[in-house]
């Protein structure tokens, strides 16, 4: 890998003194794209030069603070004050619970490492990564299980649990995960005509999302290790896949996953399909989903999923 | 003889001005995503980076399963240089990476290798009007070697995402 050479004057940018031009490893500690001069975040690229991201947080101004400013520049890092927080991924991490405990509330990204976003708390809460605006995060606690829309959730550290979700999938499709949580990636659009769906580990089987067949796929692809930037994407052929196509005419294609039943055998609903395997250029177990309903259009994945909306 | 001349610059001119007229027809009138399509594929199998350059979008592009979007201008120097993003898409052999590998799987050798067929179908959900071209195998037109999307920007379509697995 060809690392940038550094000069050893201040350009803007938090750099070491000594030496300048020996490490790949830029703000925070993260790696600098060698052809744009940008900091890749995981999900997002910050620009040095200019000290903001090149893409707005995808979270939106749904965690907007009214009594802070800062919160509503998409671009900045972590609030403005890289000094006081950090931003391990470039996402806003959400960590959410019923039983009111305040202090498990809520995180904000500026101040949650992978770790701290993650964990698990006494009450099975997980924080989550909020790459969607209109993502659900799962809670757990005395009110039962189920999720929430996140757009009720304030940003002044406690819940408002006005919309608690609970998933019904009699008569609709099963995703990928239950509850079902998009997450780990940009959301469906041109430039990602897909939805990645989080899942809690490497190996995690995927479910029929509905009777039909498994007609294709492959298995003898595996992970590729970073660091991943502009010069080092997956050729062709580097990636497992398994497609499914349901009695209803849906086409499912599963991305990072081989396929675990003969193909145009039926299945049942609900029946492993599918197992998840990170391969290709990953950092997390998630699966991309790309759906194309029977007329032969490409839609939403969460459009179809019961639950994912 | 002088009205032969005469008659032949008439008719020189003429062919001259209709030659004009049918460029100016042929530049303001906006090729269709099909076309669109047919020319980035064969811009890829020979290698075009010109061609292929002129339909990108100004928003930048993606290129394979979650790949970041690669600005513009660094997709540009990319191709220009032959490296990046040009292995994987033209010359798999020039590959540099860890996943370097003896056999050619860029899109252009997967287009060599085989007979293919273009469909072309819509994508919903978008807030621009959205196409995607799939790039199938004619023997078996259920595989799709790649994908591309096309979106439309001042009535012309541009590639905003390259998919492949």
């Amino acid at each position: 890998m060809t690392r940038m050479q550094r000069p050893c004057t201040y350009d803007g940018t938090f750099q070491q003194a000594q030496p300048c031009a020996s490490t790949a490893s830029d703000f925070t500690g993260k790696e600098r794209d060698t052809e744009s001069g940008n900091d890749y975040f995981g999900e997002r690229y910050y620009a040095s030069s200019m000290g903001r991201f090149m893409s707005p947080d995808p979270s939106g101004l749904m965690f907007a603070d009214q009594t802070n400013p800062q919160s509503f520049n998409l671009y900045s890092f972590a609030l403005n004050n890289p000094l006081k927080f950090t931003d391990p991924n470039g996402l806003y991490c959400y960590y959410g619970s019923t039983d009111a405990d305040v202090g498990d509330a809520s995180q904000y990204d500026f101040h949650s490492s992978q770790s701290e976003c993650t964990a698990v708390d006494e009450n099975g809460n997980q924080g989550q990564w909020i790459d969607d605006p209109s993502a659900t995060v799962t809670v757990n606690g005395d009110d039962g299980s189920g999720s929430i829309d996140v757009s009720n959730v304030g940003f002044d550290g406690t819940m408002e649990l006005v919309d608690l979700q609970h998933f019904d999938f009699s008569g609709g499709k099963t995703p990928p995960t239950d509850p079902c949580s998009s997450r780990n990636g940009r959301p469906y659009g041109p430039g990602h005509p897909a939805r990645d769906y989080h899942l809690p580990a490497n190996g995690t089987p995927i479910p029929a999302p509905e009777d039909g067949s498994v007609t294709g796929g492959r298995s003898n692809a595996t992970h590729i290790p970073g660091p991943y930037n502009y010069s080092q994407r997956a050729p062709a052929g580097s990636t497992n896949y398994t497609d499914f196509s349901g009695d209803s005419g849906f086409i499912i294609r599963y991305v990072r996953t081989h396929p675990a039943v003969p193909f145009n055998s039926p299945v049942d609903q609900g029946q492993t399909i599918a197992v998840s395997d990170m391969s290709g250029r990953t950092t997390a177990p998630h699966t991309h989903v790309q759906a194309t309903n029977p007329s032969g259009q490409t839609v939403d994945p969460n459009t179809y999923f019961s639950g994912c909306h | 003889m002088k009205y032969l001349c005469s008659v032949l610059a008439a008719v020189l001119l003429l062919c001259g001005v209709g030659l004009a007229v049918g460029q100016d027809e042929k530049r303001s009138t906006p090729l269709t995503a099909e076309e669109v399509g047919v020319q980035i594929v064969d811009a890829l199998k020979s290698r075009n980076v010109t061609t292929l350059l002129g339909f990108i979008s100004e928003t930048g592009i993606s290129v394979g399963t979650d790949g970041p979007t690669i600005p513009a201008p660094v997709f540009g120097r990319l191709l220009r240089q032959k490296r990046g993003v040009y292995c994987d898409l033209m010359d798999g052999l020039c590959n540099h990476n860890a996943a370097k590998s003896t056999e050619d799987n860029s899109l252009r050798a997967l287009l060599l290798r085989q007979p293919f067929k273009l469909s072309l179908h819509s994508m919903q959900g978008v807030s621009k009007p959205a196409v995607v071209v799939d790039v199938q195998k004619e023997a078996n037109p259920h595989e799709i070697l790649f994908s591309l999307v096309l979106v439309k920007e001042k009535d012309n379509w541009k590639l905003v995402n390259i998919d492949y697995v």
